[in-house]
């Protein structure tokens, strides 16, 4: 079910990131599958270095497959601060949707 | 001489060429560090003289350029300006920033882009608008690292 997408692009991710290590395209299609949400290239991977600079996420680098022509994947993780932050967001989601919101 | 209806380039057999591959060519080029190596790379994928290339899409290219150069000379300026004080001062000089990161944005995220492509057998005109994204990208990731020395302090 798709949830009611009042949230930022910010929040998305972090709400995807809560739930384990993901990558750009991963995450792009996890906040379409949980809300309205389409997430543009312009704004997810800025989003994502503003996160890591932030100290909020944390990245690897893993081989890409022939799939992707070599080039490489960037896994994102939460840091403990990123986790804190992305509980709070979602406490404050659930706050404003009077516990409506369903995820995952 | 460009065509208005069509690509940049018409002249020098660009037209010919897959946009798709046109398009992941620039890409895999601009992930050069060397720009012997960037032009090379670009003709062994396109089978296109890479001057040719650029001199029918100076155009774009120009204002491609004086966009970007607007948005970075400040923070280039800022950046001098700040080594000149700090050394005036006497105070240890910060790591300069490294440029390995917009070069790795690029690449990242070309990869998604490909990934995507082949399992939504994306159109010409999705790889267009990808390729859109891909100067902003450099941009943002250029404009991190410049102010990265002034985040640490």
């Amino acid at each position: 079910m798709k949830s009611k997408s009042a949230i930022s692009p910010r929040q998305a991710i972090l709400e995807v990131l809560i739930r384990g290590e993901n990558y750009g395209l991963g995450i792009k299609r996890a906040v379409a599958e949980r809300s309205s949400l389409s997430l543009g290239a312009g704004t997810l991977y800025p989003a994502l270095q503003s996160l890591e600079r932030q100290g909020l996420v944390t990245s690897r680098l893993e081989e890409g497959g022939s799939a992707r022509g070599g080039r490489p994947k960037r896994f994102y993780r939460l840091t403990g601060e990123g986790q804190a932050e992305a509980l709070e967001s979602r406490t404050e989601i659930i706050g404003f949707f009077g516990g409506e919101v369903e995820y995952g | 001489m460009a065509d208005p209806e069509g690509p940049a380039v018409s002249d020098n057999g660009v037209e010919n060429v897959d946009p798709t591959k046109l398009l992941l060519a620039v890409a895999d080029a601009a992930a050069q560090r060397d720009p012997e190596d960037a032009l090379v790379v670009f003709e062994e994928q396109t089978g296109v003289d890479p001057i040719a290339f650029i001199y029918d899409a100076s155009w774009a290219i120009v204002a491609l350029g004086l966009a970007v150069a607007l948005l970075l000379l400040p923070l280039i300026l800022l950046w001098l300006a700040y080594l000149m004080v700090r050394r005036s001062l006497n105070l240890a000089l910060p790591t300069p920033p490294t440029m390995a990161g917009p070069f790795d944005a690029v690449r990242e995220y070309m990869g998604d882009c490909m990934e995507e492509a082949a399992e939504d057998c994306w159109t010409d005109a999705q790889w267009r608008r990808a390729a859109l994204a891909i100067p902003g990208i450099f941009a943002y990731s250029c404009v991190g690292a410049l102010i990265s020395p002034f985040r640490r302090g």
